[in-house]
């Protein structure tokens, strides 16, 4: 028996496997003969799906869209159908209220919205993508390993032509400065932006401010620091942040920070004109070991999560200060600070007023960190989906029109892509509107004027370099080698 | 009391001692053809789990950063590189780490499951009241999802957590104003003097994470080792534990003496499953500790997630195939080796004879 | 095991174990005091009224039925093949079956999102069932011969005497014989399928989400929310089936988990 164990072993294996290839191997011919060209890297993939879009749109406007499936009106929109959209964000309760507003004016196109958690987006989009039984529209961000256009650039549908028949010759300036670049991925828009975000910059609770008799506006490492002393003195946690995470939210204190010693040099090293382990970065990491030695940045950071536990801290009232970006202000209203601070475990939650507050100058140099923002996402169209003319009647109203991108104002969760639209301050239910309305003005007219991107750059090695370094840093490891670690680990975004 | 937990009916002895095994076998040249009844579930399971491995090994060949395309095709065999993704695997300090954390998993996880696991039968095998209370206590950890315990386990380990609270009211650890905690005098002196000042209660960071994890499977594994223990000590006859009281053994002496030598069998068999669940670990990491801080709790299972979906910009299909190929390979060779090792037999063998040691394991479970 | 004689004996061993099982509680005890924090049992009305609680459940039960019905019916006539009839070099077929015992789910990620793509099977219910049950087979088949193989041959002979069929032999002699066995063997793949977290995540992108029991506290995890309250309230509601189903079938359980120990 054990003799002719071996071969036959083998065999079967063998056999096995040949059995389960053939019956794949129908899968495997129809997209080799769906690709006539033969090419197999994803850069020419990329490429054929612009050209094809384009002529695509050509004959769409030309004819009004009559190759196109459902009731078709107009200049390659359909007022009939059934759509799904796939996405990390918005949340299910905002796309929601998008999708009602929607259907005010389009009663027939059903749009079906799943939300996926940020760490599920990418592997499920992976099986399901090439399926053809993927979403119609899906969520593409700049950047990033959940939705990044590298990621997903090639199976969206390319919007220049949409966007232009919809907006004319000039849409490009429509939106704001540079959103539509940062959604074109190998000379195709593959996503229309929805609206930006843009961090670097605290949140305050203003209520355990005054209440402590500190400043709202801290300028310097001294005044954070005797802040910090005077809160923990009432036992209130000054600056909560959470390390323990694969999400890069921490990284952004020492990006804050490097901008305060040297506003160009993170973009530099990001380009790769400079490498990590140098001056700034090393001093940036020491400034935040020194935070942590004042008791600035609370010990538990490194075993904590952004998200939910800083979070909670700030919105529980036990910590005063936490670095967000502008998507934090939903919170400022009345309705949604409620759900958050009982979701923080809060029992009878009372609102408080909460503001941004510019980051303080870390160094003493005189530098005051600026915002850093870009698209924050946008909405693609599955090139093989069927339904492309209902998507981009909705994709085109929730982007490119006022009324829908009023919508998305309202929402002070991101800053409206389109040019002109801001949100519908005073009836948006704002805990303190006299004081936060001019404020959260001058906050989303800045982070619309940010200078520099936010993730944009950021590969996902280079952001998880980031976040170990923050861990590391916060463990007591040495800025010095921490930084060589980050050079190492780093990988450098083309520019486009 | 004892009683209401072991008592079941013995039914699962349909056989006769004569017709086990191999001795049946050499009289079905009579019997009717059967192929066709091991197909189906031959070609379901073997088909498909020794496809994917052959997979595995075909886009091991490809680039380390290769990635299925819109268009590619799923055998990209114009992209074949050769074996040089298990030179780089080999040359990766995250995958060292990985095993090392897999090995220190595997010990501690295994030890300490059945130093507990051979106490709690010990002790509800002797008259304990409510034992039927404990046991359901002790297993329910056994029978829940651990992804669905996942974030649970996260609350109890948080700063502001149970473990935390309970260690502060042993005054363990005291609180300062801002909510920071710390050991407490003496212990604090200690873990310092034995180099261990990177120790703190706050334990999902770099230097507890990964004990994090092992606590988590040990909770979630002990009631398992409890039951087996618990079976095989059903089968130990009393006359051998009364002579050897009558022999003026105490009850210690008799558990390390005449009751842990019986369980020889029970215990190898928790080595092997306990090597195989640490090499294929993936939930508790993942969703606890995502394999961090600084990958201090990183596992083969959550690396090779991490190339497909979280470490890079674009998924690394080929890094991700080559290192499943190191971990099939870890699997299967710790299970031959470890069931081989103990008995000195061929891994066939070795097969059997687990069936014959589940089935007998069933048996007196019931 | 002990010996103890006296009634303080059995009360001072009773507190040990008392003692001993604190740290099973402190999760279980922390589940639900956070899940009641916050607006107390308004969260689990929260979960409770999810547009898509039920699918949660629905679509672990499909999964876990599906799973169940293919294992068992592979195994068992695998088990009766491999056990009472003729099959040229049965042990080969035995030993690459047994070489998939030992497995690493994880193993098979690669290339099943890679196939599920290829295939056009990525959110189709079954690409989880599938490989689900081809990773337990092997083992069950183990289980299950080694008992099929303890069914005394006399039996299937008087029957083929009788006239019987190979196929009645299997199903009125040997299924019945090993009913036992394949109660176990249920309760053991139920387990795994409902716990199943990774390939329901990957595979089962549809439209109604990777809605599993696995995925029930996640569904209250977003981008920029985290609610602790209600993802234990979700916690809780998830793990209450499993909870009373072992509580309700405890022998049956544990018979089944001790099996699936075996490797």
């Amino acid at each position: 028996m054990r003799k002719i164990t071996r071969p036959l072993m083998a065999a079967l294996a063998a056999g096995a496997m040949a059995l389960t290839m053939a019956a794949c191997g129908g899968g495997e011919d129809k997209s080799d003969t769906k690709d006539t060209s033969g090419t197999e890297t994803t850069a020419d993939a990329g490429t054929d799906a612009g050209t094809d879009a384009g002529a695509d749109e050509g004959s769409d406007s030309t004819d009004d869209g009559t190759e196109d499936v459902g009731s078709d009106e107009g200049a390659g929109g359909a007022t009939a159908g059934e759509v799904t959209w796939w996405g990390w964000t918005p949340d299910t309760p905002v796309a929601e209220k998008y999708i009602a507003a929607f259907n005010e004016v389009y009663p027939d196109i059903k749009i079906t919205y799943v939300n996926y958690e940020n760490a599920d987006y990418a592997p499920t989009m992976q099986s399901a993508f090439q399926t053809g039984a993927g979403p119609d529209i899906f969520d593409v961000s700049a950047g990033g390993n959940v939705g990044g256009k590298q990621l997903w650039g090639e199976y969206a549908e390319d919007l220049a032509p949409y966007a232009e028949a919809f907006l004319g010759a000039d849409w490009k300036d429509q939106f704001a400065t540079g959103y539509v670049d940062q959604l074109t991925y190998e000379g195709a828009v593959v996503a229309l932006p929805l609206g930006g975000v843009a961090a670097d910059f605290f949140w305050i609770n203003k209520d355990l401010f005054e209440a402590n008799g500190v400043s709202t506006e801290l300028k310097t490492y001294d005044e954070l620091k005797a802040a910090c002393d005077t809160f923990a003195a009432a036992g209130v946690q000054c600056f909560t942040m959470g390390t323990n995470s694969t999400d890069t939210f921490s990284t952004e204190l020492l990006r804050t920070i490097m901008s305060s010693i040297q506003p160009d040099m993170y973009m530099k090293c990001l380009h790769g004109e400079e490498s990590w382990d140098n001056e700034v970065t090393i001093q940036a990491l020491q400034i935040v070991q020194q935070m942590q030695a004042d008791g600035i940045i609370s010990q538990d950071a490194t075993s904590i999560k952004q998200y939910p536990e800083s979070n909670n801290n700030f919105m529980s009232q036990k910590a005063a200060i936490v670095q967000m970006g502008t998507w934090y202000a939903q919170y400022a209203a009345e309705e949604s600070m409620l759900g958050s601070m009982e979701g923080a475990g809060v029992s009878n939650p009372t609102p408080f007023t909460m503001l941004p507050m510019v980051a303080p100058d870390f160094a003493g140099l005189g530098n005051v960190p600026e915002y850093v923002g870009e698209a924050d996402y946008g909405l693609a169209i599955n090139i093989d989906s069927p339904n492309k003319d209902a998507a981009w009647t909705f994709v085109s109203w929730l982007t490119a029109t006022q009324e829908g991108q009023q919508k998305v104002a309202n929402a002070i969760d991101l800053v409206p892509a389109l040019l002109g639209v801001s949100a519908d301050w005073d009836n948006l239910g704002l805990v303190s509107a006299d004081i936060q309305i001019p404020i959260f003005q001058q906050m989303f007219a800045d982070a619309a004027a940010a200078p520099e991107s936010r993730n944009l750059y950021i590969s996902a090695e280079t952001g998880n370099a980031q976040v170990i370094a923050m861990q590391q840093i916060l463990t007591g490891g040495d800025p010095a080698a921490i930084a060589a670690q980050m050079e190492a680990d780093s990988v450098d975004l083309p520019v486009e | 009391m004892a009683k209401s937990v072991t008592a079941a009916p013995n039914d699962l002895v349909p056989h006769s001692p004569k017709t086990r095994g191999g001795a049946t076998r050499r009289r079905h040249h009579g019997a009717p053809p059967g192929i066709a009844w091991i197909l189906p579930g031959f070609v379901v399971s073997v088909g498909l789990i020794y496809f994917c491995i052959g997979y595995n090994g075909f886009l091991s060949l490809l680039p380390w950063d290769w990635r299925p395309g819109r268009n590619s095709p799923m055998f990209d065999s114009e992209a074949l590189e050769g074996l040089g993704n298990y030179a780089a695997a080999l040359q990766k300090d995250l995958f060292w780490t990985c095993l090392k954390h897999t090995l220190i998993f595997f010990l501690v996880a295994y030890v300490v499951q059945c130093l507990m696991g051979i106490i709690f039968a010990a002790i509800l095998h002797s008259k304990v009241y409510l034992g039927t209370l404990w046991k359901v206590i002790i297993f329910i950890p056994v029978v829940v999802a651990p992804a669905i315990m996942a974030p649970v386990h996260r609350r109890v380990f948080a700063v502001d957590g149970p473990i935390n609270w309970i260690l502060q009211h042993l005054g363990l650890i005291n609180v300062d104003g801002m909510g920071n905690r710390n050991w407490t005098g003496w212990l604090s002196w200690l873990l310092n003097h034995i180099g261990l000042s990177s120790v703190t209660p706050n334990w999902i960071q770099p230097s507890t994470s990964l004990w994090v994890i092992i606590a988590v499977q040990i909770w979630g594994s002990i009631g398992m080792a409890f039951i087996l223990f618990f079976a095989a000590m059903g089968q130990i006859e009393p006359e051998i534990l009364e002579a050897a009281r009558i022999d003026g053994a105490g009850n210690i002496r008799v558990l390390w003496s005449v009751i842990v030598p019986n369980l020889k069998p029970t215990i190898v068999s928790l080595a092997i499953l306990n090597a195989i669940t640490a090499l294929k670990l993936f939930d508790q990491p993942y969703l606890i500790t995502a394999g961090g801080p600084a990958h201090s709790s990183e596992f083969l299972g959550t690396y090779i997630y991490g190339e497909l979906f979280q470490f890079h910009s674009k998924p690394q299909y080929g890094g991700a195939a080559t290192l499943s190929i190191m971990l099939l390979v870890l699997a299967v060779g710790c299970s031959i080796i470890m069931s081989a090792g103990s008995r000195g037999q061929s891994p066939a063998k070795q097969a059997k004879k687990r069936a014959r040691l589940a089935k007998k394991n069933l048996e007196v479970a019931a | 095991m002990f010996s103890i004689r006296t009634r303080t004996g059995r009360l001072l061993l009773t507190l040990l174990v008392a003692v001993m099982v604190i740290p099973f509680v402190v999760p279980l005890i922390t589940m639900v005091q956070v899940s009641l924090s916050g607006i107390g049992w308004g969260n689990y009305k929260a979960v409770i009224s999810l547009p898509s609680f039920w699918t949660y459940f629905r679509n672990s039960a499909v999964i876990a039925a599906g799973t169940i019905v293919i294992v068992y019916f592979l195994t068992m006539a695998a088990s009766f093949g491999f056990s009472k009839l003729r099959i040229r070099s049965k042990e080969v077929y035995f030993w690459a079956l047994m070489a998939a015992l030992t497995m690493p789910e994880v193993v098979l990620l690669a290339p099943l999102v890679i196939m599920a793509s290829k295939v056009h099977a990525g959110g189709a219910i079954w690409a989880v069932i599938l490989p689900i049950a081809a990773l337990q087979i092997p083992f069950t088949t183990l289980l299950t011969r080694s008992y099929v193989d303890g069914i005394p041959d006399e039996l299937l002979e008087a029957a083929r005497i009788d006239g019987a069929s190979t196929w009645r032999q299997f199903w009125h002699v040997v299924i019945p014989l090993a009913k036992p066995m394949a109660v176990a063997i249920c309760i053991l793949v139920l387990i795994n399928a409902w716990n199943s977290y990774l390939l329901p995540m990957v595979l089962l992108g549809n439209t109604e989400g990777h809605m599993v029991v696995t995925q029930l506290p996640n569904s209250f995890k977003t981008r920029y929310t985290d609610d602790q309250t209600k993802i234990l309230a979700g916690a809780v509601l998830a793990a209450l089936p499993e909870i009373i189903a072992y509580i309700s079938l405890q022998r049956h359980f544990e018979r089944g988990m001790a099996a699936g120990a075996l490797k």
